[in-house]
């Protein structure tokens, strides 16, 4: 049997989710690194994903890698690749993605988390520069990129620096069909109704 | 003051203790007379060879003792030409004025330094101490107006040859002129010091033989008039522990409450043993007071090591090196001491505990109990004015704290601990994070705070431990106590030259290792 109102009710409905679904979903950072005041020549960014053996679990996805990038080194039980994308994992401690890369540029990726439940230890996301022989840290003593990610949390992230920055990125996300179906006759239920009202 | 503990009379006479005071006091008469600190002063000897034998300085984790209490948290401290007056000593001065809310003059507020002679007072150096006091936001409670002991009684009172009468105004005036001096300037007087005998019954004390037991009366009523806001105390020792020195007491309490008398409160001298008296005859005897309504002071507390009494000692069992383990026993025991008095004293009636000296060389015990024969540590601080355990002992009583000789107690349910990631730095090999400690419990979790790192990972090293404790390294807090819901955070580096992951259980310690 048809019922007019639950169908609007549900419709209004998804029309709201649809409307704040980004702002409910985990976030996703862009990382930008700019090594235009290091120099030349060759360095690795070290990607890594870290926490103290027994902490929650914590997987980053890394993709849309920009810049010029070199040979790409995985440790730890890190996997994929910078072309399509790189999953670190804090599982054994610390897992990282060894980046070789040409200083000088602009360096940048999208970055997200999922962070587990256990325990109240936290894990941290950090990028550093060194030289390819790891005998010198590049840029800055400390990480260039620092996210802290605890348990129950909002992520803390101090990229306060001349090299690096995190911003939200821009969030592309396709609704299921039957969501946009669903939108759409709430749109067109909530104008009826508001003609009828106007009336 | 030396007091015969009553199950030791047989060994110790009064006559006996008043010799030994009135030997001590000997040049004093003509001179500036000696304290019971002052005999202490300079055990040179003594003093060295208990510093060389002290176990490392011990960090009780207080950071402002007189912080933990809403009443007068005292020391008894020297002033004017004494060896180390407040107002000229820095180590005295620090101790005071981080722990305490309050000073006792030990000596320079007793007769025969404000009134040597009939027409003559001399208030300087007290006026110098109770001035130091006031600019330091510490209270002075005056110690005191009337004491028997014979060197501090002016010679123009002994030899006095008026009547009963004439003594008694004469009393009157000397109460009313000091009082009056100090009125609004001190906040509490030992109107009367020892006026009952150990065994019970008056003693036999020039203003008793002239006066009966009339003079504590117009003492306390003299004070009461001369200083209305000043509270009014009865000093005694032996009091929590000789059941007849005590019914003497309450009897004279009873007769002032009939006739009126003006009294506050009672102090408790409180020179106790570690093992004498018990804390449940301690309370019993406080509670005789609080029962009838008045203030109940602490007035001289110190807790030697060694009790020259006990059958041990006499047998030749006698601490002449001062251990870690004794002072943790003599943690316990002041903390039992004052956790009695907690218990017993409501908030509203107490007037606050006192320890009679800083540092443990000028305890008046070293020369008056024990001769000199050898040292003891019956203080809250060493010879450097460094904590002793017995500091920590009296925190934990007045934070609620369980009383024990134990040097740490591991407090890691009553926190949250939350440790952030560890970041390797593959240039330095070294991993650092951080650990947030928060006291999750309603009541202050007392410091020095340990966090202690077990089971870290093999072939990683804590770089910023503060030292270890059977081969696990530990760091101390920042924070030296956790109020409920503070939070302390340390960082953690680490070398780790195997670039592994990094893993350990915290464990926090409250205490020492």
């Amino acid at each position: 049997m048809l019922n007019l109102k639950k169908i609007l009710t549900r419709s209004l409905l998804a029309m709201a989710l649809g409307a704040c679904g980004s702002v409910f979903a985990a976030p996703v950072y862009h990382v930008s690194i700019d090594t235009s005041k290091l120099g030349s020549g060759n360095a690795v960014l070290d990607l890594q994903l870290g926490g103290l053996t027994g902490a929650a679990p914590v997987t980053a996805t890394l993709n849309h890698f920009m810049g010029a990038y070199g040979a790409s080194d995985l440790s730890g039980d890190a996997s994929g690749s910078i072309g399509s994308g790189v999953r670190l994992v804090n599982d054994a401690g610390f897992s990282d993605l060894l980046q070789e890369v040409m200083l000088g540029g602009l360096f940048s990726f999208d970055l997200s988390f999922d962070v587990g439940t256990g325990g109240m230890d936290g894990s941290s996301f950090t990028a550093m520069l060194t030289n390819p022989d790891y005998t010198a840290i590049l840029g800055m003593d400390t990480p260039l990129v620092d996210i802290e990610l605890m348990p129950g949390q909002a992520d803390m992230i101090s990229p306060a620096n001349a090299y690096a920055s995190v911003t939200a990125a821009a969030v592309s996300a396709v609704p299921e069909p039957s969501t946009v179906l669903s939108m759409v006759t709430g749109l067109g239920l909530l104008g009826f109704g508001l003609r009828r009202r106007a009336r | 003051m030396y007091k015969t503990p009553v199950f030791q009379r047989s060994i110790m006479t009064s006559a006996c203790c008043l010799a030994v005071a009135a030997c001590g006091g000997g040049a004093g008469d003509t001179a500036a007379p000696r304290s019971a600190s002052q005999f202490a002063a300079n055990p040179s000897s003594l003093t060295d060879a208990a510093t060389s034998s002290n176990p490392a300085v011990y960090n009780a984790g207080v950071a402002r003792l007189r912080a933990l209490a809403d009443f007068p948290i005292g020391v008894a401290v020297d002033g004017g030409y004494e060896a180390r007056s407040l107002v000229s000593t820095l180590a005295e001065q620090q101790v005071v004025n981080q722990h305490f809310s309050q000073v006792t003059p030990g000596n320079i507020m007793k007769m025969s330094y404000l009134h040597p002679d009939r027409n003559t007072y001399t208030f300087a150096q007290a006026d110098e101490l109770v001035n130091y006091a006031a600019a330091h936001d510490v209270r002075v409670h005056a110690h005191t107006l009337i004491w028997h002991s014979d060197y501090q009684i002016p010679s123009f009172m002994k030899s006095f040859s008026g009547d009963k009468t004439a003594f008694l105004a004469m009393l009157d005036e000397h109460v009313k002129t000091i009082a009056t001096h100090y009125a609004g300037k001190v906040q509490s007087w030992d109107v009367v010091n020892e006026a009952l005998n150990d065994g019970g019954g008056y003693r036999q004390s020039l203003f008793y033989q002239r006066t009966g037991a009339d003079y504590l009366d117009r003492a306390f009523l003299a004070a009461r008039a001369a200083d209305p806001g000043a509270t009014l105390y009865y000093n005694d020792y032996n009091i929590e522990s000789d059941a007849n020195k005590l019914n003497t007491l309450t009897g004279m309490l009873d007769g002032f409450k009939a006739r009126g008398v003006p009294i506050d409160g009672v102090g408790f001298q409180m020179h106790v043993y570690m093992d004498w008296p018990s804390t449940s005859q301690i309370k019993a005897s406080l509670q005789k007071v609080v029962d009838r309504g008045l203030k109940v002071k602490i007035s001289e507390l110190d807790i030697p090591i060694n009790n020259p009494y006990s059958g041990a000692y006499q047998a030749g069992d006698i601490k002449t090196v001062y251990t870690l383990d004794l002072g943790l026993a003599q943690k316990k025991r002041y903390c039992e001491v004052v956790k009695a008095y907690l218990d017993a004293v409501p908030p509203a009636q107490r007037g606050g505990i006192v320890v009679w000296g800083e540092s443990d060389p000028s305890s008046w015990l070293i020369q008056q109990l024990f001769q000199n024969k050898h040292d003891d540590w019956p203080l809250l601080f060493d010879g450097q004015y460094h904590d002793k355990p017995a500091l920590r002992g009296v925190a934990d009583a007045l934070t609620g704290q369980a009383c024990t000789n134990a040097a740490f107690v591991d407090v890691t349910g009553r926190v949250k601990m939350a440790r952030s990631g560890v970041t390797l730095n593959r240039v330095t090999a070294k991993s650092t994070g951080s650990v947030t400690v928060t006291n999750t419990s309603n009541t202050a979790v007392n410091g020095p705070l340990q966090l202690r790192l077990d089971g870290l990972t093999a072939g990683v090293t804590l770089d910023n431990a503060s030292g270890a404790q059977n081969g696990a390294p530990y760091m101390t807090l920042p924070a030296i106590s956790l109020a409920p819901g503070a939070s302390a955070t340390v960082t953690t580096t680490f070398s780790n030259p195997g670039k592994v992951g990094v893993g350990y259980t915290a464990t926090l310690i409250s205490g020492s290792f």
